[in-house]
């Protein structure tokens, strides 16, 4: 029983993430299971679903289906349905019964690309693991696929190339985030050549190997980023751009990154290249540094921060208290980055629930899961940011938690309240008084 | 790294073929993985000296915790990594799963690039029965499919199963059938038997192993043939069979299905 949970959510399963990064790409989307996955997604995990088409799909497998192993129904109807509607590609994944019975998607894929001739990948999904894996699987599958670079010319002359990987809407909602990080990075001297995969066409991702690095804001973006960097040796930082120091020091990292060039030896084989060293001084992660931070903005600075007054100028006394942040990893890292600089929080916790999150994105992180454990940790908290629904774990303590609604979590439940943090919209954020909601 | 799946019907052979081309490997320096893909979890116990392993779904069953790289095998005879997947009670659970699970504990913890094999074997039960006992001869498994028979009829109608299986999956980029083990069972005209089977799925017999007491006889000390007597006929068999297999050319990359031309 202690698996079970009586007042929390689930993160958004691997398949919905799956779906969530193909869907504006143009291709056919099939999840392979039994009717009622879709609704799933479309009814609350996909924002875009009444208003942007896509090709997404239930195959409705049944239990003669899962008895006869009737691959060759799915792959029929995968073809019938690719020759009808011109997809740019096909992508299959599972639920938790073809996973069960062990369907292969890479070779449905296989089949269905031979007798259609369309391109067509699968990825082993399982509708239990988190949406993290779903989406950064798919994403690493359109990396595999990606144009070498210098086929096409992209950019603007002296600008610095980047790419954004890992932007869902189940991290990034549809509240106009996406276009605010292309426009911070604008205005701070980069070009955005696509952000993976959201307001972009397949075209101009399979054409963004022409970028000098890579920007991963979310855990969904880093197999992607490690696919780049094998196959074009193209560098990769790690980092949402969300508060004003923060930012700063993505685009700086971005810079440095960019100068130091491409890996020599893309396109070679992982295990001969020790890809997994190289990608350690090509990777840039931005994370606290409380010496640094101390130095930068003093204790007392703090207040005089138009940006950093308001709540959280009140909690300057109290140097024991605790933060807590419950989410997305890299987005954590942006806010306990920020935050740490008032100097306000003696401690700043970070607890990522999701599973599937890559081992890199998890140094000085918890991976809580039970229902118990996150009520302890937010009970030895003085605030907690966290999606809503996590109030559920302290009931009449609901005045700790700032709510920070994450798609992946709470679905499409608290659409309208999610906030833009990108660049100083983040600060301006936590300056707002914070009390709980009824 | 060259990967070989070992089909055939039960009681055939196989586990003693595998075995036996296992130590071969090893005796001509290759470092090997054999991997038993069966519920008996009965495929390593003679590169072991008799002493039987934990299998990974043993170990699932008996822990809460996944088990960690330590925990899924054992090193045998001439430095052969030894792996069971084991499975459930008999007439309970799906093994196909125990097997696939059990593949996927291999890849997260990374056991070939752990130990970096030259050869790995995959020692798979009776007939593929369902999706899971066909998981060996994946994209990304074996490449090469070998089939173990007799004369005997019944030998034959499930090696006819087996070659019509994998040939069903052609077009999802599966292993093909490498060839033919005629393991000896000495009755009536069974060479020509075997070799009618072999021409007509359209590929060679790779190995003629002769029914022989030794292979009992070092069983018995829980030892492979090619263990307990290297200069043995039937030992050279064996190594023979490695050696050929070694001599084939490595296998193309699978092309990938590309979005641009």
């Amino acid at each position: 029983m202690r698996i079970v949970k009586r007042v929390l959510s689930t993160y958004s399963a691997d398949n919905f993430g799956f779906c969530s990064a193909l869907y504006e790409l143009g291709g056919l989307v099939v999840m392979h299971d039994a009717s009622g996955c879709n609704s799933t997604y479309n009814t609350h995990d996909e924002p875009r679903w009444y208003d942007t088409d896509s090709l997404v799909f239930i195959s409705g497998l049944t239990e003669k289906d899962a008895i006869f192993g009737n691959d060759d129904r799915l792959i029929d109807d995968l073809v019938k349905a690719a020759e009808e509607l011109h997809p740019r590609f096909v992508a299959v994944c599972g639920g938790p019964l073809p996973h069960i019975i062990g369907t292969d998607f890479r070779a449905v894929a296989r089949a269905v690309w031979r007798r259609t001739g369309i391109p067509s990948f699968g990825l082993q999904t399982n509708g239990m693991d988190s949406y993290v894996k779903g989406a950064g699987g798919a994403l690493a599958e359109i990396a595999e696929r990606a144009e070498p670079p210098g086929r096409k010319r992209f950019g603007l002359p002296g600008k610095i190339k980047i790419n954004l990987l890992g932007v869902t809407p189940l991290d990034f909602s549809v509240n106009g985030s996406v276009r605010e990080m292309e426009k911070y990075f604008e205005g701070h001297g980069f070009c955005v050549l696509s952000t993976w995969a959201m307001g972009n066409t397949l075209d101009k991702i399979l054409a963004s190997a022409d970028a000098d690095v890579n920007l991963v804001v979310s855990a969904c973006g880093l197999p992607a980023a490690k696919v780049l960097l094998r196959r074009f040796g193209i560098p990769f930082v790690v980092g949402m751009p969300a508060g004003r120091e923060n930012s700063r020091e993505i685009c700086a990292r971005l810079r440095e990154a960019a100068k130091a060039g491409r890996l020599q030896h893309a396109g070679q084989d992982r295990s001969k290249t020790g890809e997994e060293q190289d990608a350690g001084s090509a990777v840039s992660r931005v994370r606290p540094d409380p010496a640094r931070e101390k130095r930068a903005f003093p204790a007392g600075n703090a207040a005089k921060d138009p940006e950093l007054s308001g709540e959280e100028k009140q909690g300057d006394e109290d140097t024991e208290a605790e933060l807590l942040i419950i989410g997305e990893p890299v987005q954590a890292d942006a806010l306990a980055r920020e935050i740490s600089l008032s100097g306000q929080y003696e401690k700043i916790r970070i607890v990522c629930p999701m599973a599937g999150l890559p081992e890199e994105l998890l140094a000085g992180k918890e991976q809580l899961v039970l229902e118990q454990e996150l009520r302890d940790a937010c009970a030895c908290a003085d605030r907690i940011i966290a999606d809503p629904l996590y109030r559920r774990l302290l009931p009449g303590e609901e005045g700790k938690f700032t709510a920070l609604p994450h798609t992946a979590y709470s679905g499409r439940y608290y659409e309208n309240e999610m906030p833009v943090l990108i660049g100083e919209k983040l600060n301006r954020w936590l300056a707002l008084p914070k009390g709980p909601k009824t | 790294m060259k990967k070989i799946a070992i089909y055939g019907k039960g009681g055939i052979g196989k586990s003693t073929m595998t075995g036996n081309l296992s130590a071969a490997f090893s005796v001509l320096g290759q470092k090997v993985v054999q991997i038993g893909c069966d519920p008996k979890a009965d495929s390593t116990i003679n590169l072991l000296g008799g002493e039987p392993l934990v299998p990974v779904m043993d170990y699932y069953r008996d822990h809460d915790e996944e088990p960690d790289f330590e925990h899924v095998g054992k090193t045998g005879f001439g430095g052969v990594y030894c792996i069971e997947t084991g499975g459930p009670t008999p007439g309970l659970g799906c093994a196909g799963r125990g097997i696939i699970a059990t593949f996927n504990l291999l890849e997260e913890l990374d056991v070939f690039g752990r130990i970096d094999p030259d050869i790995v074997l995959y020692d798979v039960l009776g007939d593929v029965v369902c999706g899971g006992f066909a998981a060996p001869i994946r994209e990304g498994y074996a490449e090469d499919v070998l089939i173990v028979t007799s004369g005997e009829k019944m030998a034959l109608y499930a090696a006819n199963n087996i070659a019509t299986a994998v040939k069903n999956f052609e077009d999802r980029g599966y292993a093909t059938v490498r060839g033919v083990i005629f393991n000896r069972r000495n009755i009536p005209d069974e060479e020509a038997k075997v070799r009618e089977f072999a021409d007509r799925i359209g590929v060679p017999i790779v190995a003629d192993i002769p029914r022989s007491d030794e292979i009992n006889r070092f069983e018995d000390l829980g030892k492979t043939v090619v263990e307990g007597d290297p200069e043995h006929p039937v030992s050279r068999k064996f190594i023979s069979l490695a050696e050929m297999l070694l001599a084939d050319p490595p296998k193309a990359e699978r092309e990938r299905t590309g979005f641009y031309r």
